[in-house]
C-alpha cells in the first residue's frame, strides 16, 4: 500500500509538540553557559529559524483545518512576541557590541526576525559596526558554516546580492561525496544543514541540485537508517526534514521511519537520543524541567518542521 | 563513486592474500580446523570465480521475515543469528521472499553501512553475504563491501584488532581473526557468485 504523502500520522504528535514548546517558551531565552563569553543564544536562534520557516509555510491555506495548522495559528504569534521581547533585552543587545567577534552568531535570532520584516535600531547599528569592522566577512568559515552565514544574511535582507549557491554547495562535504561508511554524526548534521540552506528549507530546488538529488538522497537515506537503528531521533528528524526539502514525494522508507518516530514522540516531547528515550521510559512519564527540555526540545522542533514541510508542500500542490 | 570492476579486482586480490594467511593458521581444535578448511575453500572460490563451496546439497528454507523494516531495530545478536540462517538457506526461495519485502535492498544495504559506521566487521560481512544471496542489487551493497576490503591487514586476515590484541593477547585474538576472515571471505564469495548470476 502506498503511504500517505504528508506524514499525517505525525501531525498529532507535532501539534502536541507545538503546544509543549509554546508553554515552555521561557526556556528558549539565552542560557548562561558559565563562560566569560556570556549567555548562549543557541536555543533562541533555533527557535527563530524554525519560526520564520513555519510562519512562511503556514501562509498556504490548509483546507482540512488540521491539528498542526490550528496549533501554529495559536503558537506563532506568541513565538514572535517572545522572540522580539528577547531581542530587545538590553543584555542581549549589548552583548553584540561587547563581544563583536561573535557578533554575527549572537545576532542570528535577530537576523531571522529581520527576514520577516522586523527592525530594531540598536541591532541595525550593531550590524553596521560589524560590517565596518569586517566581522560580517565570513569567507574563512568552514564550508557549511559559510553557507549558513551567507544564507541568513541574505534571508535577513542584509546582503543585497544573492549568494552563489552552487559555488557554496560545491565546497561542502555533501557535494564532495564522502564515503557513506565514513559519515559520522558531525558529517550527518553537516549534510542535513547543507540541504536546509541550499534548498532554502525546501522552498526552492536549484537546477544544479536536480543532478545531485539521487546522490544527496542516498546520503540522507543511509543516515536515516543508521540513526533509526541507533535511536538517535534528533538526526532521524533532521534526515526526514532534509529529504522533504529535496524530494516532493515521500518514500515508503521515510513513512516507516516516521512510524518509528511516532512511537517515541510522547506528549509533544521527542527524545533526542537513546539515552534520552530510556530516561523518559524510566520515569514512565515525559521528563519535566530543564533536563527534560534539554533532552527533547531540539528534536521536537525539527520534528515539527519535518511534518510541516511535507504538509504545506502537499497543501501548496493542492 | 566505487567502481564495480575495481571492486571485483580488489576482491580477488584480497581473497588471495587471505588464503595465504588462513592456510598458515595452526588450528587448535576440530572446530577451528573446519573453519580453516571452509575459509580456504571460500578464498579459492573467490579467486577462481567459482561458487562451489556455497552450493550445499540440501539448503534449508529461509526463516520468514514479514517486514524489512523490522530488521532495523533488531538487536545485534538476533540479527547475527538471523543472518547466519539466511546465508545458508536456499537462494531461490530467499530471493523470492526478498522480492515480496518493501525496500529490502535499501534496508539491507543501509544496515550494512550502518554497522560499518560503528566498525562492526562481523555484522557487515553477514549482511553483505545475505544481501547478495537474497538478490539485492550489487550497486546497493558496493559501499559495504568496499568497507570490508578496507579492513584487511597486510598479513591477509580481516579485522584491524591491534588494540584488542594488546588487551587479550595473541592466543585469544587469533580464533576471532580466523572467524572474522572466514565471514568476510564468505561475503566476497556470495558477491562473486551474485555477479556471475547477474552477468550470466
Amino acid at each position: 500500500m502506498r503511504p500517505p504523502d504528508d506524514a499525517s500520522l505525525l501531525r498529532q504528535p507535532a501539534a502536541d509538540a507545538i503546544r509543549w514548546l509554546t508553554q515552555d517558551l521561557p526556556r528558549f531565552a539565552p542560557q548562561n553557559d558559565g563562560t566569560p563569553r556570556g549567555a548562549s543564544v543557541k536555543r533562541l536562534a533555533e527557535l527563530a529559524l524554525a519560526y520564520i520557516q513555519l510562519e512562511s509555510w503556514s501562509k498556504v491555506a490548509c483546507r482540512e483545518r488540521c491539528a498542526v495548522c490550528a496549533g501554529l495559528e495559536t503558537a506563532l504569534p506568541r513565538w514572535r512576541r517572545f522572540l522580539i521581547e528577547q531581542c530587545e533585552m538590553p543584555a542581549y543587545a549589548e552583548h553584540v557590541r561587547k563581544v563583536p567577534a561573535r557578533g554575527l552568531d549572537t545576532l542570528l535570532p535577530y537576523l531571522a526576525l529581520r527576514a520577516r520584516g522586523y527592525r530594531y535600531e540598536f541591532h541595525e547599528e550593531s550590524l553596521r559596526r560589524l560590517e565596518e569592522s569586517g566581522l560580517l566577512d565570513v569567507a574563512e568559515r568552514g564550508a557549511y558554516r559559510l553557507l549558513e552565514a551567507k544564507w541568513i544574511l541574505w534571508q535577513a535582507g542584509w546582503s543585497v546580492s544573492e549568494p552563489e549557491w552552487r559555488e557554496l554547495y560545491l565546497r561542502t562535504s555533501l557535494a564532495r561525496r564522502r564515503r557513506l561508511s565514513y559519515v559520522d554524526t558531525i558529517a550527518a548534521y553537516t549534510a542535513t544543514h547543507t540541504v536546509f540552506y541550499i534548498t532554502d528549507f525546501g522552498t526552492r530546488v536549484p537546477g544544479y541540485l536536480a543532478h545531485e538529488a539521487a546522490a544527496v538522497t542516498e546520503v540522507l537515506t543511509s543516515s536515516l537508517i543508521h540513526y533509526w537503528r541507533v535511536h538517535h531521533w534528533d538526526l532521524v528528524a533532521e534526515c526526514l526534514l532534509a529529504l522533504a526539502c529535496v524530494n516532493e514525494q515521500r518514500s515508503s522508507l521515510e513513512a516507516a521511519a516516521e512510524n518509528a518516530l511516532t512511537i517515541r514522540w510522547h506528549k509533544g516531547r521527542l527524545p533526542a537520543t537513546r539515552d534520552d528515550e530510556n530516561e523518559c521510559q524510566h520515569r514512565e512519564t515525559a521528563p519535566r524541567g530543564e533536563s527534560g527540555f534539554r533532552a527533547c526540545y531540539h528534536s521536537s522542533l525539527v520534528g515539527i518542521l519535518a511534518v510541516a514541510r511535507r504538509h504545506y508542500h502537499r497543501t501548496a500542490l493542492g | 563513486m566505487i567502481n564495480a570492476r575495481d571492486l571485483v579486482g580488489r576482491r580477488v586480490l584480497a581473497a588471495r592474500r587471505a588464503e595465504k594467511w588462513v592456510s598458515g593458521v595452526s588450528a587448535r581444535s576440530r572446530a577451528e580446523e573446519s573453519l580453516k578448511r571452509l575459509g580456504v575453500a571460500l578464498c579459492d572460490d573467490v579467486a577462481r570465480h567459482s561458487g562451489r563451496t556455497l552450493a550445499p546439497m540440501a539448503p534449508p528454507r529461509p526463516p520468514v521475515i514479514t517486514s524489512a523494516y523490522d530488521l532495523i531495530e533488531l538487536p545485534r545478536a538476533e540479527l547475527l543469528t538471523l543472518c547466519g540462517q539466511l546465508r545458508v538457506s536456499a537462494p531461490r526461495e530467499l530471493r523470492a521472499r526478498a522480492l515480496q519485502l518493501c525496500d529490502v535492498d535499501a534496508v539491507l544495504a543501509g544496515l550494512a553501512v550502518s554497522y560499518a559506521r560503528v566498525n562492526d566487521v562481523a555484522v557487515v560481512a553477514s549482511l553483505v553475504a545475505v544481501g547478495h544471496r537474497a538478490g539485492v542489487s550489487a550497486g546497493a551493497m558496493r559501499e559495504a563491501e568496499s568497507y570490508l576490503l578496507d579492513q584487511q591487514h597486510d598479513d591477509g586476515y580481516f579485522g584491524l584488532l591491534a588494540a584488542e590484541r594488546a588487551l587479550v593477547g595473541v592466543c585469544e585474538i587469533r580464533p576471532a581473526l580466523l572467524r572474522l576472515t572466514v565471514d568476510v571471505v564468505w561475503a566476497f564469495a556470495e558477491a562473486q557468485l551474485a555477479g556471475q548470476t547477474t552477468d550470466g
